[in-house]
């Protein structure tokens, strides 16, 4: 299963590239990430006064008999960076040739192997029905096998609530990680769930986001013409058409207008963004567009 | 409107399925998609106008596209019938005799010709279609009136022509012409009566419907005509007093403009002949006679002179190869007639240049003979024919009209013993089965290379073909097709408007007296023959390769003779043609074409787009 989820190139790219995290990280274990807590590390980081219960071991003398006050030496430590996977496991991901689906767990898992291969933690959370948790976080170079093993498992299901996702996102990983998002957000409330996943991660604070929209050829250049029954994956409905050139002509507008809808609420909830269209190679897409948007190096 | 092929109705039976597919494909062509979200965003854009019925005006216009192609293959012919008036056909005579000068004043009878015209045109009424004609050796349309001023103008630069007028083909060609117009016409002849059937035949084609307007003409002339050799130094003329008195006349012989001969005396009313002796044999040449009056006698110049082509003898040379056979010696016995016996002919490379007749006589034949062959039990290599089972009875006729078979009566000659000829490929070959026995071909003949071939399944010597009156009659055919000038002397004297075919090779011209191709003649080759119709009288040279001589073209004889004939109903007009009720088709299959082509554009455009332009 997992040999049928990865291709032999996607191996080359967990070998060659790593994360680039702006963030400092929290952690039980050393890592290769920078981590917000200034405690035991060998890196000067700031000083702060001294307060009840600080270990009185990081008092710098030197500065109590220059300033007279007790300050603390903070040194930054180094610790492992959670890279949390939201893969969106909806119907609607089930669509295109290839699939998006597919494509997002591929993505997903790649981008586990880098972070496992940077001495980093990686989980999978699944925005879809139950289980919720596709992969608890697991680290070490040796995961990736059950990273691979998790997310080809995975099958569609039914949309459900994001909440339970997202309350278990902000709850048990904490407010500092590094969140990607991969889903192709065709639904109407797309905003509020960018909005709360920015909020659950801590997005410009703390955490840090980045959103992987995943589209397929035929949202983005429409194959239909004449009359035709447009049916909703998820149940949303029908809709009745008749489709000319100038139909699609409006179609792509609106396509237009919604990416660039996402491409601003992404900004302004400090995510990054990237759009991944499945019919672009996974190499050249976290090769040149993944890199460009920050997240890899 | 009506239909030539109703039975395509049947094809609206057709719409059923149609109809029953197109509703299957929509109600089945449901696509699914990830999420509808897009489409409905589309859909908030474009204002929801995408309406479920468009579908239907597609349906609507497929219909539409199919009951107009049924509709073109139905047939539909629109008939409307009006009243068509006739037209007018002027048949204006332009004969050699219309360039007499013996109407009041001097005046031609053809200038007499067009003021009758343009009376006949003034009196007509405004629109009326019409043609005019030229009429002599046929009849030459000169223009169709949309503009009758115009018609006149370019008749009245029209001379007469030298050709006498020979109603029979004038009739044929105004016939051929009436059909493809297919509307009624009226017609007026305008003649000085100079027509060879006296408007009889003319008369079978417009009926009543025709007018002769006769130009008054005395017929007062003088002319020359029928220059013929009488002797070995004289020659005959034929002289036409059209006076009702003798008139004194002199005519004299020219060759090469040098004067042979003059003799005068009175001319007795009506036609008279006239010997002239030459002061020496007469030799190869071109001769003129002119005719002059006394008392000016003559109206009509091109009558008073006549011309005669006189070839050097020609001597047929026949090369006859067999062990001998008294019967071909015996028809071969004739003057003019130079005969070589061999016993047989050269295998190879044997031409027979310098012979104009072969006879192999139970011989074999070259291949490479290159002149006309009569072959008796024997074929030449490659011949399309081949000999078949033996044969004997009584010969039989074919009904082909070949020249061979001119006045021969096949039916008294029996064959003892022969082969009868298996033809192959008698249509891509052009071999004319001769003479049959019980129904299988036993002479035949065609032509390879533009030589004559002619091969006998039987010999003379087993046959009674030799002693009954059909051989001689045979024979003499044979060798007036190989070498006309052998068997008629005036073969290289025409007459204007009367085509001439004369045995000749591609090499064949006619030059005038300086030496320039003649314009007067035209020449038409056709396989071994040419055809000439000289358009003015005159002395021509021929030359053929290295054989040349002399062509004389005269004037018809009888257009010398001015004596208007009574023609048949002159002057009355019985009748008028009727105007004819005719019924005009209009075949409309294109333009049903057309508007199936319309919908069909139509309904792609809205099926490509979705919408009328500029909505």
């Amino acid at each position: 299963m997992g040999e049928q989820l990865l291709e032999p190139g996607d191996y080359e790219l967990i070998k060659n590239l790593s994360l680039q995290v702006r963030l400092r990280v929290s952690g039980l274990i050393t890592g290769e990430q920078r981590s917000p807590v200034q405690s035991g590390g060998i890196e000067f980081a700031e000083y702060r006064e001294y307060q009840p219960g600080d270990d009185i071991r990081r008092i710098d003398w030197t500065v109590f008999l220059r300033l007279h006050r007790l300050m603390i030496k903070l040194c930054a430590e180094e610790k492992e960076l959670t890279l949390v996977l939201v893969v969106d496991t909806t119907r609607s991901m089930a669509f295109g040739q290839p699939e998006k689906l597919r494509t997002a767990l591929r993505a997903a898992a790649v981008l586990a192997g880098i972070a496992l291969a940077g001495g980093n933690r990686a989980a999978i959370l699944g925005l879809g029905a139950d289980p919720v948790e596709i992969l608890p976080p697991v680290h070490g170079r040796d995961a990736l096998f059950r990273v691979v093993e998790a997310a080809a498992r995975v099958q569609p299901s039914a949309a459900t609530d994001p909440a339970p996702v997202l309350n278990r996102l902000a709850t048990v990983y904490g407010r500092r990680v590094l969140a990607v998002f991969l889903s192709d957000l065709l639904f109407p409330e797309w905003e509020g769930v960018l909005h709360r996943l920015a909020a659950a991660v801590g997005c410009g604070d703390a955490g840090e986001g980045y959103l992987l929209q995943i589209l397929a050829p035929e949202e983005l250049d429409p194959p239909y013409l004449g009359e035709i029954t447009l049916v909703d994956l998820e149940g949303a409905g029908e809709v009745p058409l008749y489709l000319g050139a100038e139909d699609l002509r409006r179609y792509h507008r609106a396509l237009a207008d919604f990416l660039d809808a996402v491409r601003g609420t992404c900004r302004r909830f400090s995510m990054g963004y990237s759009l991944l269209p499945t019919q672009v190679p996974l190499a050249q897409f976290f090769t040149a567009n993944l890199r460009q948007g920050g997240l890899l190096v | 409107m009506s239909w030539e092929v109703p039975a395509a109705f049947w094809l609206f039976f057709l719409l059923i399925p149609v109809i029953i597919c197109y509703f299957l494909r929509v109600r089945f062509s449901r696509h699914p998609v990830s999420s509808i979200y897009l489409w409905q965003r589309a859909r908030q854009i474009s204002g929801g106008r995408r309406l479920r019925s468009f579908p239907l005006l597609l349906l609507f216009l497929q219909i539409a596209t199919v009951t107009a192609v049924i509709f073109a293959l139905a047939g539909p012919v629109l008939q409307q019938q009006e009243m068509e008036p006739p037209g007018i056909l002027f048949l204006l005579d332009a004969s050699a005799g219309m360039a007499a000068e013996d109407g009041p004043g001097g005046l031609s009878r053809w200038d007499q010709a067009l003021s009758l015209l343009k009376e006949e045109v003034a009196a007509l009424p405004p629109g009326t279609p019409g043609a005019v004609f030229l009429c002599a050796a046929g009849a030459e349309l000169l223009g169709e009136a949309g503009d009758w001023y115009r018609l006149l103008q370019e008749v009245q630069r029209e001379r007469p022509r030298y050709e006498g007028f020979v109603e029979e083909a004038v009739a044929s060609d105004l016939e051929l012409w009436r059909v493809q117009t297919e509307r009624s016409w009226e017609a007026v002849l305008i003649t000085d009566g100079g027509l060879d059937l006296e408007g009889r035949r003319l008369r079978q084609v417009f009926g009543d419907a025709l007018r002769i307007r006769q130009i008054a003409a005395g017929g007062y002339n003088l002319a020359v005509t029928g220059l013929r050799v009488a002797g070995p130094d004289i020659l005959q003329a034929r002289i036409v007093n059209g006076w009702p008195v003798a008139k004194a006349v002199t005519l004299q012989i020219k060759k090469d403009g040098r004067l042979l001969a003059e003799e005068s005396w009175p001319a007795a009313p009506g036609t008279s002949y006239q010997r002239l002796t030459l002061p020496e044999p007469l030799a190869p040449g071109g001769y003129e006679a002119v005719l002059a009056a006394a008392e000016g006698g003559i109206v009509f110049s091109p009558g008073s002179q006549a011309y005669l082509a006189v070839n050097p003898p020609r001597t047929a040379r026949v090369l006859l190869a067999g062990p001998g056979n008294p019967f071909l010696r015996a028809a071969l016995r004739r003057p003019g007639v130079e005969v070589t016996e061999i016993p047989a002919l050269p295998e190879a490379q044997f031409t027979g240049k310098g012979w104009d007749l072969v006879i192999a006589d139970r011989v074999p034949v070259p291949a490479e003979l290159e002149t006309d062959l009569l072959a008796f039990l024997t074929a030449p290599p490659g011949a399309p024919v081949r000999p078949g089972q033996r044969v004997a009875g009584r010969l039989e006729g074919t009904g082909s009209p070949h020249p061979l078979l001119r006045f021969v009566d096949w039916g008294e000659a029996t064959i003892g013993e022969g082969q009868s000829l298996i033809v192959e490929g008698r249509e891509e070959s052009g071999v004319q089965v001769l003479a049959q026995v019980d129904g299988r071909p036993v002479a035949v003949a065609w032509e390879e290379k533009e030589r004559l071939r002619v091969v006998l399944g039987f010999s003379l010597l087993t046959s009674e073909l030799g002693v009954t009156g059909a051989w001689p009659v045979f024979f003499q055919n044979l060798l007036a097709y190989c070498l006309p000038q052998l068997t008629d002397p005036m073969a290289y004297n025409l007459t204007i408007g009367e085509p001439a075919v004369l045995p000749a090779s591609r090499l064949f011209r006619v030059l005038d007296r300086e030496g320039a191709r003649a314009n007067a003649l035209t020449v038409e080759h056709r396989g071994r023959h040419v055809v000439l119709r000289a358009s003015r009288p005159g002395i021509f040279r021929w030359a053929d390769g290295e054989e040349h001589g002399v062509l004389a073209a005269n004037i018809p004889a009888g257009e010398v003779d001015l004596k208007p004939r009574i023609l048949a109903g002159e002057g009355e007009k019985r009748t008028e043609a009727a105007a004819v009720l005719k019924t005009r088709r209009s075949d409309l299959t294109g333009y049903f074409l057309l508007l199936a082509l319309l919908f069909l554009g139509m309904e792609w455009y809205l099926w490509r787009n979705g919408r009328w332009p500029g909505r």
